[in-house]
């Protein structure tokens, strides 16, 4: 095999361990709430810009995480407890226009405070990499991304199967109104289930901005990217996401290599459409 | 005897499909109310208003001297309202040993590990504790209908519902469940049973419901209500075994 092919391999799966862990907190909202988050790709650039505003203060956008996690889960919690509880039971319509109104509020938002100037969080990790051979090299900064994200489905997963919420939240996913009967509250299930996927989407978002520039409105484009992974993955199935990522990513930069690498985000696309038409309830599903 | 529910005066419907007119009765403290009555009469009806999973739109539903008609399906089941479906509904993606212990925790209000105790003895007295570690979709119906009993009692209610716990048993098998009905009377829970076959339940009630069209037909002593000619017609032509 030829060593621009290997490169490409571990770039696909370096890539794919992060793109799982920005489909994760989709679909785990796909899955639990049963909403559709069309804000999600807007809530992980926000996550970004968030970062942006502490890297005045700490000049390293890793560390900034300590305040943008917690931030992040305060904003998805408040949101559910605020705006998405509010339409539960009322079909599906309602939510999915609550969160694309909530996407174009942050994309312009985030255009009114930051301009639409190209940014992004700036690392010296980034010219780093590590030398396999003469001609295949390991970037740092997407090995470092790529650890993170399966990091945060393993301990998503380990969270959801072993803690006190967790299983609550697992029993509201299976049966709502079982879960009523034993004295779940589902609505703070719901807030809960909410924060922590938007805890995911701003370690990924972050992650994200270190790796690629964003704009206020690069979020759909992320949000497609999560689509695919909940697409391939299966709805709610945290494994089935890390699964997902690293095939999604995987295709897209081992098939740019192959067919040119202009089309690489096609190919992604090609293959979502394929999966749609062939498995609808994704690769890892019941 | 203390009256521990109180129905009074209830309407319900199901958006514009009225349902439940003008329901009245009361429930005693460590009875046996059983409620019978043909199909459509609204049996599951009044056990979602009775625990919050349907809001009544007039009338009220007291539970230990409370106004409960529009408090919400967990607030109830932390009050002492348990209940379980007459098609089981377990999580599951849980195993036995989970459903049990979410039922135990957040029905009481308690955390996990104050819980497990007594998720461990209602897995026992329900028969299932060998079968903990299986996830709960890989139940055999007699199982499921086990795992409803053993969720319903591990909120530790004061009330518990229990929906057609017989249905779609065999012969057998609803001698199983009936012995497991039995335990619960003997734990001073108060119980409405609801059961479409009334030879199953007739004889472990203290008292007997008969509902027909959405509102009490007649309520009395078992042997009374099932010797009632109204009873008879509303069940005229409905086998007793099917």
């Amino acid at each position: 095999m030829d060593a621009a092919l290997i490169q490409s391999i571990i770039q696909g799966l370096l890539m794919g361990g992060l793109y799982a862990a920005v489909g994760l907190g989709m679909s785990m909202i796909f899955g639990i709430v049963r909403i559709t988050n069309l804000a999600h790709g807007d809530f992980l650039i926000l996550a970004c810009y968030i970062s942006l505003i502490f890297m005045g203060v700490i000049n390293n956008p890793i560390v900034t995480l300590v305040f943008v996690v917690p931030i992040m889960f305060f904003i998805g919690f408040s949101m559910q407890r605020s705006l998405l509880n509010r339409v539960i039971g009322r079909g599906d319509e309602p939510p999915l226009l609550i969160t694309f109104g909530l996407s174009i509020i942050v994309q312009n938002l985030l255009l009114y405070f930051f301009t639409a100037d190209a940014q992004r969080l700036h690392s010296n990790l980034l010219l780093e990499s590590i030398s396999l051979g003469e001609r295949v090299r390991i970037p740092v900064l997407w090995l470092i991304s790529c650890i993170v994200g399966v990091a945060i489905i393993l301990v998503l997963g380990l969270y959801m199967k072993n803690t006190y919420m967790g299983r609550a939240i697992r029993a509201t996913s299976d049966d709502t109104e079982a879960a009523q009967l034993v004295g779940v509250n589902i609505k703070s299930a719901y807030g809960i289930a909410m924060g922590i996927a938007m805890m995911t989407a701003a370690v990924s978002g972050v992650f994200i901005g270190m790796v690629f520039t964003f704009y206020p409105s690069t979020g759909p484009s992320y949000l497609i990217i999560a689509f695919a992974v909940v697409v391939i993955g299966g709805i709610g199935s945290i494994y089935g996401t890390l699964a997902a990522g690293l095939i999604f990513g995987l295709a897209q930069v081992v098939g740019g290599y192959i067919v040119g690498p202009q089309y690489q985000q096609l190919i992604g696309y090609v293959i979502l459409l394929i999966m749609l038409v062939l498995r609808p309830q994704g690769l890892f599903q019941r | 005897m203390e009256k521990i529910l109180s129905v009074d005066n209830v309407y319900a419907a199901y958006g514009k499909f009225k349902v439940l007119h003008s329901l009245s009765f009361d429930a005693y403290e460590g009875e046996v109310l059983g409620i019978i009555g043909p199909n459509g009469a609204g049996k599951t009806t009044l056990m979602n208003a009775i625990c919050g999973l349907l809001i009544p739109y007039e009338g009220k539903v007291i539970f230990n001297g409370r106004d409960i008609t529009k408090m919400k399906p967990d607030e109830r089941c932390r009050l002492g309202i348990g209940r379980t479906y007459q098609v089981p509904k377990p999580f599951d993606r849980l195993t036995v040993f989970e459903n049990v212990l979410v039922a135990s925790a957040y029905g009481t209000g308690r955390s996990e590990a104050e819980a497990v105790e007594d998720t461990i003895e209602v897995l026992k007295q329900t028969g299932l504790y060998a079968k903990g570690d299986v996830e709960s979709h890989n139940l055999a119906l007699l199982d499921r209908k086990r795992l409803e009993i053993a969720r319903g009692l591990a909120t530790k209610p004061t009330l518990l519902l229990l929906d057609e716990v017989a249905a779609g048993l065999t012969d057998a098998e609803v001698h199983e469940v009936m012995d497991l009905v039995e335990y619960l009377k003997g734990t001073g829970i108060t119980i409405i049973w609801i059961e479409h076959v009334i030879k199953t339940m007739a004889e472990s009630t203290d008292k007997l419901l008969c509902l027909a069209v959405g509102t009490n037909l007649i309520y009395g002593d078992p042997a009374y209500v099932m010797g009632s000619k109204d009873v008879e017609e509303v069940y005229l032509g409905v086998d007793d075994d099917e």
